[in-house]
């Protein structure tokens, strides 16, 4: 009851702490709940449309001629199989309209049981309509990268010609729909596709095929093997994926629909631990500085009889019930935020959210805030046992607030700031606290900065494996050498050509496995980890990642295979590349050739120009004008995708918001213990002449310190490990090693906003020294 | 006939207590005069901190005016007053009130790097000399908290007068010093006040009040009684004593 007592008068008496650890609590448990129901709810979704969908455990896609009957029957009776479905399509070279278009790879396939979006893209359509001629659905990457919407026309081109549709809708694909997928498949009606395939059936020679077929198969019941495990299993048998174009598990095509979201929502949920982080420090400060201005109170308290435990539970009761507090509201107010909320990553994983609150995740989450909490106050508080009622009541407790001074000299010119710094030398403990809370918020900042600047910098994204040019050309037919020397040559009529890249991107057997392959003709412009680029016809890179997978190491052979032809090739060198999220191998165009992959290689040309835009068309039209017949050449599209950067756009903010309100709270809650210690100096110094302006400038100087000395630990933990914490949080997109780009506003954005938010909070909660009166000095 | 430095006319301090007021000081008259040592005594609660307090400017009257160089300092603004701080007016307080994380010789300096008409060089050279003065100067790099109350006292003193102010005002110096240092601080006053310095000093220490030329005596928030005395001198301090005695013993002191 006496502590009861005593809760409630320090509540009343200290309504700001109390509301203000209410709030930060309030801030980090809205935050947890809404991310982890926002990433849960986006997961559902994708689950349950897998479910709603059938979806194959395994899709092959092969032209028409390479699957056999044979093939299929072989598959079919496979124990491991429980059935096959063989899907007619027709392949697209790409989807254009105006100057946008799409050739990542498509297929037509006839519109079946197709589910659609609804216009909000937050649920799925009860009715749809069956598709008329000229009409088609598609999926939502194909609407972002076209910058089209239901009605307008796109125009796909297939190697009989170009057929104009309208969009109906957009279409649910759980297997290749997420916009992390590049390939897709495109629904059009029977008659359309009976009408195209004719005319691709016409169209085709023996070098250059547009019928496709594929095949889907579903895993038997008793099927102890993972969809990879049976994929490879059936490629060794019968060559399933040697013979294919591409594939794709449904396993697979789970991990990279949740592939962006849960970078996201990992980004964000590690800043909400700093958060954590640095509540934890505010309370811990807070309670310390209370401790100290009491001194005398709990000296009068242990008289009365109060021990040390009961004068502790009472932190433990005023904090824990603020935090619990805040914790309840947080969730509350995250409830309707998370229904707005719920289908934020829809674009990205072309799939409705199906709301839900984890509720148990979230309940051990604040749980272990509060044991956390609980824990740090029990340090904190351990210094109550120190006070002796005597030694308190006589005013015996050390007059010294200040830990220890340095010997920065008072100027005149510069008075306010030379005290202001001698304020914050001397009381260099009590700013602890806030230093650490500025590099935190600093350094997230500033990683955030770093991976918004590294996906848009040209040199950053090269040195991870990402083909970075300004002119890309697409053959007609292969290319010679003496053609590419002439498209090079034409090139620099105009600029320098810093690089010039011949790739081409296809799926090969790796040890049986089929995995995505960067053919280079020149695999030397592509910077290695560890070894060095293949050079000869039986070498290859893999990717680290590949290495850890296959548990292989530089020096070891393995077998690549395309078709029917399989070779042993030896891994000289480790590279990244963000390409099936880091599954890939670099194979010299000499060394896909020796297994008969015979394919065109595309080009690319990174120019030392860089992206002028009016040059650059020049180019394409001079290259389009003279070589016309044998490439089509356009100006490179932006590597980052439109939905990409609307993310690291929209993360960058939120993070960049959290902080100011961080800083705000965190400040006024430093500035109030503050000025409780420094009321009688404050006091002095208005009776020695100082004016109320001065003193409040005084007073924001010294957070202005805090803040610089907090940006400059927080800069340079952000040099150390920016990197670091990026390739941690990249690792499921393939990248082991983030090669940062520290540009001057990278420094500069979140140095401005700290320094200036601490500055221009503190000024404001400084306000309060109008209030103290000289009077106060006052002995009657 | 004596030049009057500051004048308080029908000065009057009221506070709101449970509903009504209370009054503290009522319509107060008084003259300092220049190069006086003045003191007020009074019984505990009288008003004469008040008095001291509203008179300085620290504090607000509710009444009458305060006139100093012919202007209201109870009119003056916040930033007015800031100025009158650190170039006419001195104050010294009972528990000395030194910032606790300056130095002894930096919080005589700060005061006076306030003051803009003279170069911090001859900042730091008069508070050099006075802390001599005061023979602090052996500590002068010593934090308040290191000394002892009588040296910061003193130190008090070297900061009250740094911007050689027209008025000193203190408010009970030795409430909180022992005996030996209580002497010492009223010895530099006495100094200060020989050289010219006005005092207004607010006490109920009898050995304080003996070093006065004039003292006032209030009670019930009014100027009851006023004494003139001859300058101080250490030889005639027994007959003071006895003189100052009965002339507060007639008023019921």
């Amino acid at each position: 009851m006496e502590i009861l007592t005593l809760l409630k008068a320090n509540i009343r008496r200290k309504k700001g702490s109390f509301v203000s650890v209410i709030l930060l609590t309030l801030i980090i448990a809205m935050s947890v709940t809404t991310i982890l129901s926002i990433r849960e709810s986006a997961f559902n979704g994708v689950y349950h449309v897998h479910e709603l969908c059938d979806t194959p455990d395994i899709c092959v896609g092969y032209m028409a001629h390479n699957l056999t009957d044979d093939m299929v029957d072989k598959v079919k009776s496979n124990s491991n199989v429980k059935s096959v479905n063989v899907v007619d399509s027709i392949t697209i070279i790409k989807v254009f309209t105006g100057d946008k278009e799409y050739d990542s790879g498509m297929r037509f396939i006839k519109e079946n049981n197709t589910r659609l979006l609804n216009e909000q893209l937050n649920g799925i359509e009860e009715n749809v309509p069956k598709l008329q001629k000229g009409e088609v659905y598609v999926s939502q990457r194909i609407m972002n990268n076209l910058y089209v919407k239901v009605g307008d026309k796109i125009t796909f081109r297939t190697i009989a010609g170009d057929y104009e549709f309208t969009i109906k809708g957009v279409f649910l694909d759980p297997m290749f729909g997420a916009s992390t997928i590049g390939f897709k498949m495109v629904c059009i009606s029977d008659e359309d596709f009976l009408e195209i395939a004719a005319a691709v059936s016409e169209a085709e020679t023996e070098d250059k095929h547009g019928l496709a077929k594929n095949l889907e198969i579903y895993k038997a019941d008793e099927c102890d093997l993972s969809n990879i495990q049976l994929r490879r299993q059936l490629n060794l048998e019968m060559g399933l994926t040697d013979m294919g174009g591409f594939s794709l598990t449904n396993d697979l095509a789970i991990y990279y629909t949740k592939m962006l979201p849960e970078i996201v929502c990992s980004i964000l949920l590690v800043f909400i631990a700093l958060l954590l982080a640095i509540v934890i420090i505010v309370t811990v400060h807070s309670i310390s500085v209370e401790i100290e201005a009491n001194y005398v109170t709990f000296g009068i308290l242990k008289a009365q009889g109060f021990d040390k435990s009961k004068i502790r539970a009472l932190f433990l009761g005023q904090y824990l019930l603020a935090e619990i507090i805040g914790a309840v509201l947080g969730i509350a107010l995250s409830i309707p935020l998370i229904g707005v909320c719920s289908n934020i990553f829809v674009t990205i994983t072309a799939v409705p959210a199906i709301m839900s609150v984890p509720i148990g995740i979230i309940a051990l989450i604040l749980a272990g805030v509060l044991v956390l909490s609980a824990f740090s106050i029990f340090f904190v508080t351990m210094k109550i046992n120190k006070i002796s009622p005597v030694r308190a009541i006589s005013g015996a407790k050390n007059e010294i607030y200040f830990d220890s001074r340095l010997n920065a000299p008072i100027s005149k010119k510069l008075l306010s700031p030379s005290l202001a710094l001698r304020q914050f030398t001397s009381a260099k403990r009590r700013y602890a606290g806030s230093l650490v809370i500025v590099t935190i918020l600093v350094f997230f900042m500033m990683t955030i900065s770093v991976l918004a600047n590294t996906v848009t910098s040209k040199s950053a994204m090269e040195s991870m494996g990402t083909v970075m040019s300004e002119i890309d050309v697409s053959p007609k037919r292969k290319l010679s050498e003496s053609d590419c020397e002439k498209i090079e040559k034409e090139i620099e009529n105009f600029a320098e050509i810093e690089k010039a890249y011949y790739t081409n991107f296809a799926y090969f057997s790796f040890d049986g496995e089929e995995i995505a392959s960067n053919i280079h003709k020149n695999p030397s412009l592509m910077p290695m980890m560890k070894g060095r680029a293949p050079e000869y016809d039986n070498e290859i890179a893999v990717t680290q990642l590949l290495l850890e997978e296959f548990n292989l190491k530089i020096g070891d052979e393995v077998t690549v295979g395309w078709g029917k032809n399989k070779e042993t090739y030896l891994i000289t060198g480790s590279y990244q590349t963000t390409n099936d999220v880091g599954r890939c191998f670099l194979l010299p165009a000499d060394a896909a050739e020796r297994i008969g992959y015979d394919e065109p290689l595309w080009g690319n040309y990174s120019l030392k120009t860089g992206d002028d835009e009016e040059l650059n068309a020049k180019i394409v039209d001079s290259l389009n004008e003279k070589f016309g017949d044998m490439i089509e050449a356009k100006v490179a599209e932006e590597v980052l995708d439109e939905t990409l950067q609307v993310v690291i756009d929209a993360m960058q903010i939120i993070i960049y918001v959290f902080s100011i309100l961080f800083s705000l709270i965190v400040v006024h809650m430093v500035c109030s213990k503050a000025f409780i210690q420094e009321r009688i100096d404050i006091g002095i110094f208005k009776a020695t002449g100082f004016k109320t302006s001065g003193l409040r400038r005084q007073f924001a100087f010294r957070f202005l310190i805090v803040s610089i000395i907090g940006s400059a630990a927080g800069s340079l933990l952000s040099c150390f490990f920016s990197g670091r914490v990026l390739s941690l949080l990249l690792r499921s997109a393939g990248i082991v090693s983030a090669d940062t780009d520290f540009g001057f506003l990278t420094y500069a954005i979140p140095i401005a906003i700290v320094c200036l938010s601490f500055l221009i909070f503190s000024y404001l909660a400084s306000g309060r020294i109008k209030t103290v009166k000289i009077r106060e000095l006052v002995t009657e | 006939m004596k030049n009057t430095v500051l004048s308080a006319k029908g000065l009057c301090k009221s506070f709101a207590h449970n509903g009504g007021q209370v009054h503290i000081l009522s319509h107060v008259d008084f003259d300092l005069y220049k190069g006086d040592f003045t003191v007020i005594m009074g019984a505990s609660g009288s008003g004469k901190s008040t008095l001291l307090y509203a008179l300085s400017g620290m504090d607000r009257a509710t009444g009458g005016e305060v006139l100093y160089n012919g202007k209201d300092i109870v009119k003056m603004k916040e930033n007015e007053l800031a100025k009158l701080r650190y170039t006419d007016f001195g104050f010294i307080f009972q528990q000395m009130h030194l910032v606790s994380n300056l130095t002894l010789f930096e919080n005589v300096a700060v005061s006076g790097y306030l003051n803009k008409s003279k170069s911090a060089a001859e900042v730091r050279k008069r508070a050099d000399k006075l802390l001599e003065q005061m023979s602090v100067s052996h500590i002068k790099d010593h934090l308040p908290t290191q000394v002892s109350g009588g040296e910061q006292q003193r130190c008090a003193v070297a900061r009250a007068v740094i911007n050689s102010p027209k008025v000193l005002f203190a408010d009970e110096p030795t409430g909180a010093l022992n005996r030996k240092n209580t002497t010492d601080v009223l010895d530099l006053l006495t100094e200060l006040n020989k050289d010219g310095q006005s005092v207004l000093m607010v006490t109920h220490d009898m050995r304080a009040a003996l070093r006065a030329n004039r003292i006032l005596y209030i009670g019930d928030g009014k100027i009851i009684g006023e004494l003139s005395l001859p300058p101080y001198s250490p030889s005639e301090e027994k007959s003071r004593e006895t003189q100052v005695n009965a002339w507060l013993t007639s008023l019921e002191w």
